[in-house]
């Protein structure tokens, strides 16, 4: 995922994404990531809780605001 | 349940000391503000629509779907069998938040979410899907997009 945005960074477009195996992250250094602790096929958490995947969203989202 | 630390050893260790890229750039493209954001997904869950091609395994291309698919016409169809899907089949929200980011869009929290969205099969090199995000890049723009939304599975 890492690699994906270094290629579309590249290309003029802001990414921003969710990291599920840190280290993969720490080794490809995309420009803004959100590593959370959930499982591997859920990276917004639990489904059908609405209210946790929006912070996580929000979360992940608001990353495209550092400076 | 399968958080890297609950799966086998083996496999565990495997996906920990995956092969990354390495990069000797930091490539920086400054995002507008939120609410000027239009969003787009690009997934490595193997997503696709129903009818279209499944993914087969080492799978570099990508599938296109329409922000507007109802959830019975979007289809997993990633080779790995190293990550949960029942999180998936009772919402795809937890790898493809599309109700979410309609909701910040009719909040006015984001600008608009893309007609558009992007799926990868994951468990590939990242340098065997470069010339294809290059090209789907031209294809974001087109659509209007300034802000992608990256979600691994």
């Amino acid at each position: 995922m890492g690699g994906l945005a270094h290629y579309l960074e590249e290309e003029g477009l802001a990414t921003t994404q969710i990291s599920l195996i840190r280290l993969h992250s720490e080794k490809t250094r995309p420009p803004r990531a959100l590593w959370v602790p959930f499982e591997l096929g859920r990276p917004f958490g639990p489904p059908n809780d609405v209210p946790f995947q929006r912070r996580v969203l929000m979360a992940t989202l608001e990353l495209l605001q550092a400076k | 349940m399968t958080r890297l630390e609950d799966i086998d050893a083996l496999m565990r260790e495997e996906l920990i000391e995956l092969e990354c890229p390495e990069f000797d750039n930091d490539p920086w493209v400054r995002a507008p503000a939120l609410p000027e954001c239009r969003v787009a997904v690009v997934s490595t869950a193997g997503l696709q629509r129903r009818g279209d091609r499944p993914f087969e395994w080492g799978a570099t291309d990508y599938r296109v779907i329409l922000g507007e698919t109802a959830t019975e016409d979007l289809v997993m169809s990633h080779v790995s069998t190293n990550f949960d899907r029942a999180g998936y089949q009772q919402d795809m929200n937890v790898c493809f938040p599309i109700d979410r980011l309609n909701e910040l869009a009719e909040e006015g929290v984001i600008e608009s979410v893309a007609k558009y969205h992007y799926a990868f099969q994951g468990s590939t090199a990242p340098e065997e899907m470069e010339a294809p995000t290059r090209q789907m890049a031209g294809l974001l723009k087109a659509d209007g997009v300034n802000a992608v939304l990256l979600v691994p599975i």
